[in-house]
């Protein structure tokens, strides 16, 4: 059996630019920047890019394209026992990519009411909270509370699994293009909302606010925490995605240049996104006649409250502009999502020798059904829960593992010199200390401080015993299963076999 | 219709130029990074021609990292 590959470097570049640029780009960055020094912000911003992210993405495009597998099986090569670490990898993906189908369903209802002369979720603060809350999702009081499964929310829901299963289940060569158009028509959406939003007043209040540098702040350690995190979590590192993409490269394929693209791509998206979303904040902050401070959020209250409100309070052709916004979520959403699949149906397929088109339904029939979970009335505070733990906890330990393997546990100086014989750039000893050192400490001073936070108060006010399910639980079930699955025989064998007769 | 009110937009935005210094200096720095980084590798990798051959050495080191 031959490994699926890439049609050209472009389509690869692409591939990883659709999974590191996601909804985060829009209603993260932006407030993160805002809350940790405005402009300021960029500064650890940028080392933490060049100290951290790009380091962690040679290295991992590095395991995936030399080593010819997905995170288990690539992991598998280097030490058997360390395969189930792919596995934790690909599990957290999974998680996230359940609940990320549940959020591109509430755009999906969006998009749906934007097709409206008038827009159903009214121009104050309170009628598009409402609509949120009350209308789409039918929120619960607490997350035990789980009555119903709104059927506009499965609607979207079933949309979005059918499009990552015709997207993904022909392999990377499909993938492959459908990038070509889902990479850059967001960037052309944020590009008109960003000239729409220039072209409102109070437009330039609103960018002083997202780029007004707060020197002061950068004596926090809190900002650089932040700035890692930020980095970390945009990158699309440490969910086993880009080690699968890598694997579809030839082995003599270049790496480190590809991992500076897509890491300053992904971050300039970032950027662009905070000028599109802060100039039309700037103006519904005038028109709601609020503060500025009092209309900024971060999250999907961004996404669906206030970029909404600020759209219906438009003068003219709001419509058309909400349009433009969802479109631009849910183009944005989609290569994320089937990336996060991607990378799951590459260890299994790898795994299990099953073809790509059954690991895809496999993959796509469970993800659905687990994803029903978040499109419950309780679904947005399970999701609030789960994400907090996937992103502080999972992926802080696997890209602390994938550090630790490779800087300390294996021939890091060969690895390195195999990643130089076929890079445009060279990296040099100054990698090393990074993956050894500087990465894993921030990543496990971030797990410690996370959790010491956590210790002093239950996260976001939710009862011990939903966290402990939704958090710790699901955080230890995901571990278990790793080490399970990797317990199974599988045809682990005969891929290897199969490689040393090729060789 | 439309014109008009692409005119009135263009009016409001005359008025509306006011960021701080500090804003456009972080502007800057942060276009002439992101995008000038994009930019400056994208040429690189314009220029770039795979090998077509791996090299024996190349060869040697990836037997050597599976072994």
């Amino acid at each position: 059996m031959t490994r699926d590959r890439w049609g050209s470097r472009g389509a690869f570049i692409m591939a990883a630019v659709g999974s590191a640029v996601g909804l985060g780009n829009i209603w993260r960055f932006p407030y993160v920047a805002y809350q940790n020094g405005g402009g300021a912000f960029l500064i650890p911003y940028f080392v933490a890019l060049l100290t951290a992210g790009i380091p962690l993405m040679i290295l991992e495009y590095g395991l995936g394209a030399k080593l010819q597998g997905s995170a288990p099986k690539a992991l598998h090569k280097i030490n058997k026992r360390w395969e189930w670490i792919g596995w934790f990898a690909l599990s957290i993906g999974f998680i996230i990519c359940t609940y990320y189908s549940a959020v591109m369903s509430w755009c999906w209802n969006y998009l749906w009411d934007s097709f409206s002369s008038i827009l159903p979720w009214g121009k104050t603060a309170s009628s598009v909270s409402n609509h949120f809350y009350v209308n789409t999702l039918n929120l619960s009081e607490n997350p035990g509370q789980i009555t119903c499964l709104p059927i506009h929310l499965l609607i979207g829901l079933a949309l979005t699994w059918i499009l990552i299963w015709l997207i993904i289940h022909k392999g990377v060569s499909r993938v492959g293009k459908v990038v070509m158009i889902t990479v850059p028509l967001p960037i052309v959406m944020l590009l008109i909302l960003l000239i729409r939003g220039l072209t409102l007043p109070n437009a330039a209040q609103g960018l002083n606010f997202y780029l007004e540098p707060t020197w002061s702040k950068l004596l926090e350690p809190n900002v650089w925490l932040a700035a890692y995190g930020q980095v970390f979590f945009s990158l699309s590192l440490g969910f086993g995605i880009l080690i699968a993409y890598a694997s579809y490269l030839r082995k003599k394929a270049e790496i480190t240049n590809n991992a500076f693209i897509t890491s300053f791509a992904n971050c300039g998206t970032s950027f662009l996104a905070g000028f599109a979303v802060f100039s039309i904040l700037g103006f519904f902050a005038m028109a709601a006649n609020m503060p500025i401070q009092d209309v900024v959020k971060g999250g999907p209250g961004l996404a669906f409250e206030v970029y909404p409100a600020a759209i219906a309070n438009m003068p003219t052709g709001a419509p058309v502009f909400a349009v433009i916004f969802f479109i631009a979520l849910l183009t944005l959403g989609i290569d994320s999502a089937f990336s996060l699949v991607e990378a799951v149906a590459s260890g299994l397929h790898d795994k299990f020798r099953l073809s790509k088109g059954q690991v895809a339904t496999i993959t796509c029939v469970v993800g659905f059904l687990c994803s029903l979970w978040f499109i419950t009335d309780a679904g947005l505070l399970w999701l609030d829960i789960i994400d907090h733990w996937m992103n502080n906890f999972g992926l802080v330990t696997v890209g602390f593992l994938e550090c630790i393997i490779v800087g300390w546990l294996w021939k890091r100086k060969k690895f390195r010199e195999s990643i130089n014989e076929v890079s445009e750039i060279k990296i040099g000893v100054w990698w090393d200390v990074l993956i050894m050192f500087v990465t894993p400490v921030i990543l496990l001073v971030s797990f410690i401080l996370t959790a010491y936070k956590l210790l002093k108060e239950p996260y976001g006010g939710y009862s011990q015993g939903y966290l402990m399910i939704g958090g710790w639980g699901l955080f230890a079930a995901l571990i278990v299963i790793a080490v399970l699955i990797s317990r199974i025989k599988g045809k682990t064998h005969e891929w290897l076999e199969e490689e040393d007769k090729q060789e | 219709m439309f014109l008009l009110e692409f005119q009135g937009m263009i009016e409001v935005s005359k008025e509306a130029v006011t960021l701080s210094v500090g804003a456009w200096i972080m502007l800057f720095v942060g276009c002439i990074i992101l995008y000038g980084g994009v930019a400056l590798c994208l040429l690189r990798a314009l220029k770039w021609k795979e090998k077509r051959a791996v090299s024996s050495k190349s060869k040697e080191i990836d037997e050597e990292l599976e072994s």
